[in-house]
């Protein structure tokens, strides 16, 4: 069980957030998402959501910035 | 991706209020989605897999949302589309059995180099050592049986074993008869009657000089020595005696002639050979001629250079007539000397001809030729001595 979430970036084109608890808003420039204190919000043009798992999202796009919350 | 098109996976619409909450749903069910696009604030589109969308559907029902699968992709979904030509899917997975097994065997075996062997023997020598039409590639040690078959064709050289796909390929060397290889006690005795033109004997007691006239069977070199240490011993009498002798070939050739002429008629039929087994592609026996010249025609199927067992096999039956002829004493004279030509180097190979004579007879049925010849050769010839 992951307790924080783990992210990486892949430069500014995806990103792989681990140990996320939910979705919260899909736009094509931002995302938003659970974390387990925190939501993180991925900011961008073109951005979709490449795969989802039940702890995992991998964000495709260009990807402009991200703020924690 | 490959595992995504194994696997299968649906396309799917959903639609209703706060599509991100369906979505988490999803995922807390372990449903993963992929390539997810938002259409509008309120509809979604997605890909998750075959087997895993009815889940999904019954997520929507019970969460009220709407949920659309608009097409299917991948294996599952061919299969099941190709459900009704199953025979289709079985028929391709039997073929790449067939063919996989038919890679893994050897199905073929070409023999070379042969003469004095003959094929039915190297492949018995092949079978003892363990490789026969039928054997799997990967059991065979190819360097084994190699020296198993030269241990059991004692009269081989060398041998050269390689596989070529389902074939195997023997190469064997057959060593040169030798007389110096012959181990037991002999003499060597004249084949001919002639005059002695030089004597090399490596092992035994020579018996004869340059110049001596000698008879057939007289003895040339014996195999029985005398030592002053070990008393009588026998020895394998060896060597070379060279001497002049006469010889007669006589060549006929007749003014009247039989001989088979094609007409130019043909016919073709074919068989397939299927490992060692053949079936026929033409009812009953097929056009026959009387008299007629067969003509095999073997074409064996290839897959990636690998040869397999199955090949066609063409047999063509050129038709043929008897025809008489009649030949004018000139062509057949000229046809008696080709005949004594060929007669002559099969018979004196690489012996030394001095002296060559011919005489020709002509008959009412033919032409004679008749040559005398003076040939220098060796006459030596072994003749055991039998011990008790």
């Amino acid at each position: 069980m992951i307790y924080d979430a783990h992210i990486e970036m892949f430069g500014s084109r995806q990103i792989l957030i681990e140990g996320c608890r939910g979705l919260l808003e899909y736009r094509e420039n931002i995302i938003r998402v659970a974390l387990y204190k925190k939501t993180l919000t991925v900011t961008g043009t073109n951005l979709h959501l490449e795969n989802m798992t039940e702890d995992s999202i991998t964000v495709c796009g260009t990807i402009d910035g991200t703020i924690f919350e | 991706m490959l595992f995504r098109y194994i696997y299968g996976y649906s396309l799917c619409r959903l639609t209703g209020d706060l599509p991100e909450k369906f979505i988490n749903i999803l995922s807390k069910k372990h449903l993963s989605v992929w390539d997810l696009t938002a259409s509008s604030d309120t509809e979604f589109t997605f890909c998750i897999r075959y087997f895993e969308r009815k889940k999904a559907l019954n997520a929507a029902m019970e969460y009220g949302y709407g949920l659309n699968v608009e097409k299917s992709f991948g294996l599952p979904v061919f299969l099941l589309k190709n459900r009704l030509r199953c025979g289709l899917i079985i028929g391709a997975v039997i073929f790449a059995v067939l063919i996989f097994l038919m890679k893994s065997c050897v199905w073929s075996i070409e023999i070379e180099g042969n003469h004095s062997l003959s094929d039915e023997q190297i492949l018995n020598a092949l079978s003892d050592a363990g490789l026969t039409e039928g054997s799997f590639k990967s059991s065979l040690n190819l360097r084994n049986i190699r020296q198993k078959l030269r241990l059991k064709l004692p009269g081989v050289s060398y041998v050269e074993l390689n596989l070529d796909g389902s074939k195997a390929k023997v190469s064997i060397i057959e060593a040169k008869e030798s007389k110096t290889e012959e181990k037991y006690p002999c003499n060597l005795i004249a084949g001919y009657d002639g005059v002695i033109r030089r004597v090399e004997i490596t092992c035994g007691e020579g018996a004869v000089k340059v110049g001596d006239m000698v008879k057939k069977g007289q003895l040339l070199a014996s195999g029985i020595a005398d030592s002053p240490v070990k008393g009588f011993f026998l020895l394998p009498a060896n060597g070379r005696v060279l001497a002049a002798h006469t010889e007669k070939l006589e060549a006929f050739i007749p003014f009247e002639e039989e001989y088979f002429k094609r007409t130019g008629e043909f016919y073709e039929k074919y068989r397939l050979k299927l490992f060692n087994f053949y079936i026929k592609l033409y009812i009953g026996t097929g056009k026959e001629y009387p008299i007629y010249d067969k003509i095999y025609n073997y074409k064996e199927l290839t897959v990636f250079g690998d040869t397999l067992p199955i090949g066609l096999e063409k047999i063509t039956l050129y038709e043929k007539v008897k025809e008489h002829k009649t030949l004018s004493e000139s062509e057949a004279l000229n046809a008696a000397h080709l005949l004594l030509d060929g007669m002559e180097s099969e018979r004196f190979g690489d012996a030394v001809v001095e002296s060559k004579r011919l005489s020709e007879t002509v008959t009412d049925k033919g032409v004679y030729i008749r040559g005398y010849y003076t040939v220098t050769e060796d006459i030596a010839v072994r003749q055991k001595i039998e011990t008790d």
